[in-house]
């Protein structure tokens, strides 16, 4: 079953598009880092998915061919919007209940306890909570629902590092005992590396790279050498980005034979995670798409200049 | 690496698990080292085989567990325990954990010396050579790198293999059959 | 395959196909959320409620004392007249205020601090939740008027129960505009209808702020209006023909009576027998020439009988535009995003 899947999807407010021409297949069981800049589309294509709202063009379906949205769809899905919205009003324990109520599969004994693991007191009022046991409250609500895909929009923005490790480790504790997929959004890079094992990365609400981080780093490699690089053009290898420091280049690069040694002269090391998402970001025309197999083949479709 | 006798067991540990086994090893990371997380894992346990802090029948930590701790991704876990039944390190036992069931193959220390001798040769050449201590060192990091990558590409792709020749012959004894 | 894929094939979702969140859950959810307001609002109703016991009280001692002319007798001392309308001009001002304050807002306020973002992505559908809102606030509100509106009947019972003949009709005339509208099923009308009205332009507006405006600017002409001319229109009023005598000084006068229920007279004017009315100039003739015409005085009415049919016939279109402004914005939150 894929958890998400779109074609040609679009959407614009107003004048501007948000996002263009998005196709992405992305299969259950991995957990999902959307990363971009701010304004990226990353929002909109979350929002999307959840059915908050319409495309402009295209379609998504989600949870194997369901409408965003449909009785299905919001039932299977945990969703937590960009900054946790809450009922500040209420005491933590009435909110959880209020969720309850919004809900027929529902496990409050389950979320009470975790909120207690967590040390989130239900007494309190929701805006006198902390950012990090607000985040965490409305992490508890999503999963209560036992839902099996769990849409987080850059839960972590406002946490600190404690919490953020925090919210990960419950997250990961719940994807490892309960088999749910997870779809975050993300703008900081450094963390996503031990988290995400599937990749998707927006820039100005394109679609630049997608597909699982195992099978990406393998095929990609940063290849450090002298300031001339035409060397490399008779080889066929596509250059993702090129960086320049003083007398060095750094290329990233996306090889056709992942095996194969540097070109002369160059020192070839594996790409990082980090290496990955930034020579992407960096370059916005550079694009390696997965193709209608699906398998995160080597030398996906052609590319940069 | 933290070596914790007893105090890693969680109440929803002790729940899960009837014998309350408690893990005798937490792991750490290294989010700086640039080796893969799931290596990481693999080598800590290596290396606690080799001190003996870790013995036959000791239970590695859980899934839960570990991800809980370190905040990462279950499949790194899984990959790593995966890759220690592979090098007949651990056995999976379902619904009880993973256990240690080998050991490290103990290079003799007559094979030791010899090795030593080897490398101080090695090293006197690449003294000769004009290779300062610090460049020795990077080059024997890399270098060391690419054998374990490559040794490590070169067990998939047999374990590939194995698995195509496993099915091949699966499917001729089933086109056998039905012929 | 991954083992979180393998744990999820395990594990069936139950109820795939999703059942319907029940309606008993959506008004829980809906006391506990508007918990504040619903406070607020029953603050105002008690105090309205001890305003009215406590003034009441003294006007039932009064006309029990002094009989059944007590109100011409006491009028110097305190104008109970005046009393009256105040109140019955705060009942209609509260009516308005629900209507502004729990109605407007409601839709908008979640609109802007973001948690349609949560409450639209549970189990229950958009539809049933703006509706159990809907129906459990509005189900509130009708209780307070029922209760507020019955125990104004009481207030109202020691007061003379005469009609004047035409506007501006005494206050405690049943059809006095601002009285009309206050008998407890018609104030739970008005009070839905404001409440149901303040949801429409929440849901169509989804600004905080301007619906409110909104709310009070359009049920304020909604009220002016059928206060001061629909209402008379709802059955085709009456006409009726008076003999009357002239005399000379451009005086005249009549014999006829009403009886004893006097109708609500809409209109009245001298006119020619077949209905028409005289023009300005025509007014001004001298009374043979009336007499000569057999000049008529013609009323146009609405007979007191009507009362309790205009009454149900005004509830019934307030319920049914109640029920097309929810149907709207139903129709508005399904469509439109979070």
């Amino acid at each position: 079953m894929n958890v998400i899947e779109c074609r040609g999807l679009a959407k614009r407010y107003r004048r501007a598009w948000a996002l263009r021409d998005c196709g992405l297949v992305i299969p259950e069981g991995h957990v999902v880092a959307l990363v971009g800049p701010n304004g990226a589309g990353k929002t909109t294509l979350l929002n999307l998915a959840a059915g908050l709202f319409r495309p402009t063009a295209g379609d998504i379906t989600v949870l194997g061919g369901q409408q965003p949205g449909s009785g299905a769809a919001r039932v299977g899905i945990g969703f937590v919007s960009q900054d946790a919205p809450l009922y500040g009003h209420l005491r933590a324990g009435d909110m959880l209940a209020l969720a309850g109520n919004l809900n027929i599969t529902w496990s409050h004994e389950r979320a009470l306890a975790r909120l207690a693991d967590l040390r989130v007191p239900v007494d309190r009022k929701v805006r006198a909570l902390s950012g990090g046991q607000r985040a965490q409250l409305a992490l508890t609500i999503a999963l209560a629902k036992r839902p099996r895909l769990l849409i987080l929009d850059e839960p972590l923005a406002r946490l600190d590092p404690l919490a953020r490790h925090e919210f990960m480790a419950s997250l990961m504790a719940e994807v490892a005992e309960e088999g749910l997929s997870v779809v975050f959004s993300s703008h900081v890079v450094a963390e996503l590396e031990r988290i995400a094992d599937y990749l998707i990365v927006l820039n100005e609400g394109r679609l630049q790279l997608a597909g699982v981080v195992e099978d990406l780093l393998a095929v990609h490699r940063v290849l450090t050498g002298p300031e001339n690089e035409n060397a490399l053009d008779a080889q066929r290898i596509a250059v993702v980005h090129t960086r320049k420091a003083g007398a060095q280049t750094h290329l990233l690069v996306r090889n056709s034979a992942p095996g194969a040694p540097a070109p002369e002269g160059w020192q070839s090391d594996p790409a990082s995670l980090e290496d990955l998402v930034l020579g992407y970001l960096r370059d916005p025309d550079a694009r390696m798409l997965p193709g209608p197999a699906m398998a995160a083949s080597a030398g996906g479709p052609a590319v940069t200049p | 690496m933290t070596i914790d006798k007893g105090s890693n067991a969680s109440p929803a540990g002790a729940a899960t698990d009837p014998a309350a086994i408690t893990s005798p090893i937490g792991f750490r990371l290294d989010p700086a080292s640039g080796v893969p997380t799931y290596l990481q894992l693999v080598h800590q346990v290596e290396q606690a085989l080799r001190v003996g802090h870790l013995k036959e029948g000791d239970r590695l930590p859980t899934v839960k567990e570990a991800v809980e701790s370190l905040a990462i991704n279950p499949n790194t876990v899984l990959k790593a325990y995966r890759e220690l039944e592979h090098r007949g390190l651990a056995v999976g036992k379902p619904g009880q954990g993973t256990f240690i069931a080998g050991t490290l193959p103990r290079v003799g220390l007559a094979e030791q010396a010899a090795l030593r001798k080897s490398l101080l040769e090695w090293l006197r050449v690449a003294d000769d050579a004009g290779l300062d201590s610090e460049g020795i060192a990077a080059l024997f990091a890399a270098s060391l790198r690419d054998f374990l990558d490559g040794r490590d590409e070169e067990r998939a792709r047999r374990g590939k293999d194995r698995r195509a020749t496993r099915r091949q012959s699966r499917a001729s004894r089933v086109s056998g059959e039905v012929a | 395959m991954t083992a979180a894929a393998h744990l999820a094939s395990q594990n069936p979702q139950p109820g795939k196909q999703a059942a319907a969140v029940p309606l008993r859950q959506l008004v829980q959810v809906t006391t506990r959320q508007h918990q504040a307001a619903l406070l607020w609002a029953a603050g105002v109703a008690a105090v309205l409620a001890i305003a009215l016991a406590a003034t009441g009280i003294q006007v039932h001692e009064l006309a029990a004392r002094s009989g059944p002319n007590w109100y011409g007798l006491t009028r110097a001392s305190v104008d109970y007249g005046g009393v009256l309308r105040a109140f019955a001009l705060i009942l209609q001002l509260a009516v308005l205020l629900a209507g502004m304050f729990i109605g407007a807002p409601l839709l908008p306020r979640e609109i802007d601090s973001g948690t349609t973002k949560l409450a639209w992505t549970q189990a229950a559908s958009r539809s049933r939740w703006l509706l159990a809102q809907v129906l459990t606030l509005a189900s509130l509100l009708t209780l307070a008027a029922l209760a507020i509106g019955a125990e104004f009947g009481w207030w109202l019972s020691p007061f003379p129960h005469s009609t004047g003949l035409s506007p501006p009709w005494p206050p405690w005339s049943p059809w006095w505009q601002l009285r009309f509208n206050l008998n407890p099923l018609l104030l739970a009308g008005w009070v839905v209808f404001a409440f149901t009205f303040g949801v429409f332009l929440g849901a169509a507006i989804r600004r905080t702020l301007p619906a409110m405006a909104a709310t009070l600017v359009g049920y304020g002409a909604v009220l002016f209006e059928v206060s001061a001319s629909w209402r008379m229109h709802y059955l085709a009023p009456l006409h009726r023909a008076v003999a009357v005598q002239f005399q000379a000084g451009g005086n005249y006068g009549s014999s006829f009576t009403w009886g004893s229920r006097l109708p609500v007279i809409m209109s009245q004017g001298l006119g020619w027998p077949d209905g028409r009315l005289l023009s300005a100039a025509e007014q001004q003739r001298p009374a043979a020439w009336m007499r000569l015409h057999h000049i008529v005085m013609w009323f146009t009415y609405q007979p007191s009988s009507r009362y309790h049919t205009f009454q149900a016939i005004e509830l019934g279109w307030l319920l049914a535009a109640s029920a097309l402004l929810v149907a709207a914005a139903i129709v508005m939150v399904r469509r439109r995003p979070a």
